[in-house]
């Protein structure tokens, strides 16, 4: 009978819980919008208590189901939420970096490139290798192969790949991270929620970026790791090989940090099998093999110039000459956040790596956890990757200039591997209560629910109470709560104008309407909107890069004289035969968007083409004659 | 053959005919559910054979995808990535994770 009640109240919960998922699906459509700079400006106004609600009922769902197939299929239809804001709510997705990643893939997709994506001038043996396995010509490869599977633009793919991806996988990841370090099923499960309440972890899973897609690769590569570590046959072996080869297919940052985690777990296998033998020799070999594992990433981003990238990464003692000792230490204990970000900001990022530090720390030298000889290994080789990456995050910030990429990057790695031993604390913190004898009225409380048989009727009442209000109260409400107030860490509060619907109208309408090859000279919002749509350096529709010089001048030029001059000059570099000139209000700024709309109408040379946006955004062409 | 693995290649041509005069999103949809359930099983089953049916599926599905941006990779770095090679790299993915299937079910999950 109490079974079958049991059961009813699941299935309701259940129940409730799609009919919740599908209400924030249904108010994150209603939130998309055409002109805003951060999600948060057009955000429906029920979405927030919504979400919280639906995060809120899957917790609950979380603690009572045994059901492990159901409560992975729930996280993962959330975890897609939580990642898919840039993509549903502005019409181009976030601005710039994955759009920059769309404008190449559109050049594979469209067959307008061949060998794959080519950046750099040069073509020595070095840089024919980098190009052939930087991460932008996988992940080009494979939303071409998808696009075209569904015969769909690879516009909707590209925006949607790694949120689709991100939102199915990096949960079962973390599961499998989490079952393998615990061998408790319900706290893996627990885990595949909780890698969403990380902020940054939450942000790259929502930007189709390789970047994104490495850190994918890299967590089944620690996952397998840490199997490989027990593992009696070679499989676990190859599949943490073949991931890490992947990680590094797909981004540069995750594949190197792969291969030096993959070293740490050969190893740490070799010190588990030496230990007997020769124990000090070992420990001496772990520990070199530890900073050995540390120093590749900064190592290597120095020798990445060898490649002919325009990289100048180097080793300086600069920041601790410049900086006063405050920001150094402030550098050192929180990296970036110290740059003026707000406490809440601030907790959000360091919490859960700070809980997973002290845990850690805490089992390692408890005695009493010390039993579990194959979990303790596997928990002092996470300890040691998380370590690792701590350090790596602090010599990149201090003790390093020139970098290609912002450190903080390795907070996702840094968040993976902290995820398994924050869900562990709080798995462990009620175990603990459960298992103590009560001292305070809380300790009963949760006491009487976790221990039925002390029956009594005063025990039974409790035990309700204590059912109600820890398993579908408390313990959503701080999880639920964290996972929702995350997404204010997560997503800008502050961003230029994302790609607006008019810019993309234009993009498309001059694409349209243009039977010979063209050129656009514009700003570089322009540029970006351009590149979603017909790609990168495109000679058939050639939209300058962003970071190309050439195409920012003659923009500039255009703008305080928009003359012919400047359209010819940039129909001649591109070898085109028409060419357009896009001016936008909001970019521009009213006074400054007027004042090029008269000079172009006085002078009388270029054709006006269109309006776009009610007037905000003005096209004029000009033909060679 | 295997009825499946024939299955497979039938979807291949499907999607190619799908991208070349139909370019219909619904079929297209259509072809890769079958296509990954089909190829995405047999991965499964030939790597994660002791998982439980979620898991197998749901590695194999990430098997097949790294499998497809492999060959895809591949073909795109030599040439390019046009209709008829990406049909050739859905039909080569098919092959793959057939012989895989054939080959490694009798020793295959093992922790």
């Amino acid at each position: 009978m109490a079974q079958s009640r049991k059961r009813a109240t699941l299935y309701i919960m259940e129940f409730l819980y799609l009919l919740l998922a599908a209400a924030s699906f249904y108010l994150l459509t209603l939130s998309r919008t055409g002109e805003a700079n951060t999600i948060w400006q057009n955000l429906h106004p029920l979405f927030i208590p919504v979400l919280f609600a639906t995060v809120f009922v899957l917790m609950a769902i979380l603690f009572r189901s045994d059901n492990t197939t159901a409560k992975l299929l729930f996280t993962i239809v959330l975890s897609f939420l939580l990642h898919s804001f840039f993509s549903v709510i502005f019409p181009a997705g976030d601005l710039s970096g994955q759009q920059m990643v769309l404008g190449k893939t559109r050049r594979v997709f469209d067959n307008t490139i061949l060998h794959g994506w080519s950046g750099l001038p040069t073509q020595t043996v070095q840089v024919v290798i980098y190009e052939m396995f930087q991460g932008i010509n996988l992940q080009a490869a494979l939303s071409t192969i998808l696009a075209r599977m569904l015969s769909l633009d690879i516009f909707y793919i590209h925006l949607f790949l790694v949120p689709v991806l991100w939102g199915i996988f990096i949960p079962v990841a973390s599961f499998l991270t989490t079952k393998a370090l615990t061998g408790n099923e319900k706290t893996a499960v627990l885990a595949s929620l909780l890698v969403s309440a990380f902020p940054y972890t939450i942000y790259f899973g929502a930007n189709s970026v390789p970047n994104s897609l490495g850190f994918i690769f890299f967590f089944f590569s620690l996952y397998f790791m840490l199997e490989y570590l027990s593992s009696t046959t070679p499989k676990n072996a190859y599949l943490m090989i073949v991931f890490s080869f992947f990680s590094f297919l797909s981004h540069y940052l995750t594949g190197i940090m792969s291969f030096s985690l993959l070293f740490l777990a050969i190893a740490f296998r070799t010190y588990k099998n030496d230990e007997k033998l020769n124990p000090s020799t070992a420990k001496v070999s772990l520990v070199f093999a530890f900073l050995a594992s540390a120093s590749i990433l900064p190592f290597s981003f120095v020798f990445l110039r060898f490649f002919g990238t325009s990289t100048n990464a180097m080793f300086t003692l600069d920041k601790f000459f410049e900086l006063p000792i405050g920001e150094i230490a402030g550098l050192f204990l929180i990296g970036e956040l110290t740059h003026g970000f707000d406490l809440i900001t601030i907790l959000l990022n360091i919490i859960g790596p700070l809980l997973a530090f002290i845990y850690v720390i805490y089992i390692l030298f408890k005695k009493k956890h010390r039993g579990n000889k194959k979990h303790r290994g596997k928990v002092l080789f996470l300890f040691m990757a998380f370590l690792i990456i701590l350090i790596d995050y602090r010599v990149l910030k201090l003790f390093m200039d020139g970098l290609p990429l912002n450190a903080e990057r390795l907070w996702v790695l840094r968040d993976f591997t902290a995820v398994p031993f924050v869900t562990a604390a709080i798995y462990a913190v009620f175990s603990y209560l459960a298992t103590r004898k009560p001292r305070s009225s809380l300790k009963a409380l949760i006491n009487s629910f976790w221990r039925p048989s002390e029956s009594s009727i005063k025990g039974k009442r409790l035990r309700t109470l204590g059912l109600f209000f820890i398993v579908n109260v408390l313990v959503p409400a701080i999880l639920g709560g964290w996972v929702t107030v995350s997404l204010t860490a997560a997503y800008p509060q502050s961003a230029p104008l994302q790609t607006t619907w008019y810019e993309l109208n234009a993009v498309k309408y001059i694409a349209k309407h243009t039977h010979e090859k063209y050129v656009v000279i514009g700003d570089i919002w322009t540029i970006y909107a351009g590149e979603t749509i017909v790609g990168i350096n495109n000679p058939e529709a050639y939209y300058f890069g962003e970071f190309d010089k050439t195409g920012h001048d003659l923009f500039v030029s255009m703008e305080s004289d928009p003359s012919p001059e400047g359209m010819l000059a940039a129909m001649d570099y591109t070898n085109t035969t028409m060419s357009y000139f896009v001016v936008t209000e909001p970019r521009l700024g009213s006074e400054e968007f007027q004042n090029v709309i008269s000079r172009v109408f006085r002078g009388n040379e270029l054709s006006f083409v269109s309006i776009f946006g009610d007037g905000k955004l003005y096209v004029f062409s000009y033909r060679k004659m | 053959m295997h009825l499946f693995t024939l299955a497979s290649y039938i979807i291949s041509m499907v999607i190619y005919l799908n991208l070349t005069f139909f370019i219909s999103p619904i079929l297209g949809s259509l072809a890769l559910i079958f296509y990954f359930l089909i190829n995405a099983v047999f991965l499964g089953h030939a790597i994660f054979g002791r998982e439980g049916p979620f898991l197998r599926m749901m590695l194999g599905s990430l098997l097949l995808i790294m499998l497809l941006s492999i060959l895809g990779w591949m073909v795109m770095i030599i040439y390019n990535l046009d209709t008829v090679r990406f049909t050739l790299v859905l039909l080569m993915a098919t092959t793959v994770s057939s012989l895989a299937n054939k080959r490694m079910r009798g020793k295959n999950g093992s922790k």
